[in-house]
């Protein structure tokens, strides 16, 4: 899979969802998978999915997610930008980006996701 | 019976005090709650023992499936069992006339509860073991609200008054 380009405002970052609790009716993901991880610097890790098929997503999945994929939520950069956030596309593993300025304040970051899900696409596998 | 409930999969028993879940004096406390309410049970005594026990029946999943680190693959922090019982006692005081909440484990190692109405109109609430409930709302695309109440011995009136809000107005 090419490497995407530099980022640009409508694109698609993918997050990929692990846990049964995590899918909601209609196969909604619960807006915490969205959270930044405190482990890991207040980052979310996402893949840049713009230009793959639905078979390449889940391939990808299945490469750099160490346990089984059982769905994916999806926003636009934009959606990111909007919300004072901003993306650090490192490409390590290829597509891997990680959404970065995050607050560290649970209550703001909870908040913040929260609007990211409302702009996202959910696909179950 | 040794407690007000205790859960066959993860063993851990709901005291009915805060902090008081080791020592032999809760235990026994609890020995004496447990026993009242056996031999002399109100209806509202049993109905919250019932509610109890759905609480403990839908939050004791997610507490043993989250219990290990990184529980999701991105290095997620396990569920406590001081969040689990934060869990069990706001499930308790969630007023009844409102729907259930989706119940969620949070990577940060919370328990969310979630009510969900449409992307624009979602409550979600937060606890993650330090007695604080943290709240997030989406009441429109340019109306969110945020913050954090403690976790008292009852809904505290600002999460009652969200709860009001999202399926009232």
């Amino acid at each position: 899979m090419a490497y995407p380009g530099p980022v640009t405002d409508d694109e698609n970052l993918t997050r990929f969802v692990t846990k049964r609790s995590q899918i909601k009716e209609g196969g909604r993901v619960h807006h915490s998978v969205l959270c930044p991880s405190e482990k890991h610097s207040y980052t979310t890790s996402v893949y840049r999915t713009d230009d793959l098929n639905r078979d390449e997503i889940w391939g990808l999945a299945d490469t750099n997610i160490a346990v089984p994929v059982l769905a994916e939520t999806t926003i636009k950069t934009q959606a990111v930008y909007e919300n004072d956030l901003n993306l650090d596309p490192d490409d390590i593993p290829p597509r891997h980006a990680n959404i970065i300025n995050w607050p560290h304040d649970r209550k703001q970051y909870r908040s913040i996701a929260q609007k990211l899900a409302a702009k996202a696409n959910h696909r179950i596998r | 019976m040794t407690a007000l409930a205790t859960c066959d999969n993860c063993a851990v028993n709901w005291w009915p005090f805060k902090d008081s879940g080791v020592s032999s004096e809760a235990k026994q406390i609890t020995q004496t709650y447990q026993s009242d309410i056996e031999q002399s049970a109100t209806s509202a005594e049993y109905g919250a023992h019932k509610k109890l026990i759905r609480a403990m029946d839908e939050l004791c999943p997610i507490f043993i499936e989250c219990q290990a680190e990184n529980w999701d693959g991105y290095g997620a922090q396990p569920i406590s069992e001081s969040a689990y019982i934060n869990a069990i006692e706001l499930y308790m005081q969630l007023p009844s006339q409102y729907p259930k909440p989706d119940i969620t484990p949070e990577p940060d190692g919370a328990i969310g509860f979630e009510w969900y109405l449409e992307p624009y109109r979602t409550l979600s609430f937060s606890v993650r073991g330090d007695n604080t409930v943290i709240f997030s709302a989406l009441f429109g695309i340019n109306n969110s609200d945020y913050g954090d109440k403690p976790l008292d011995e009852t809904l505290h009136p600002r999460l009652h008054e969200l709860l009001g809000t999202l399926f009232v107005d």
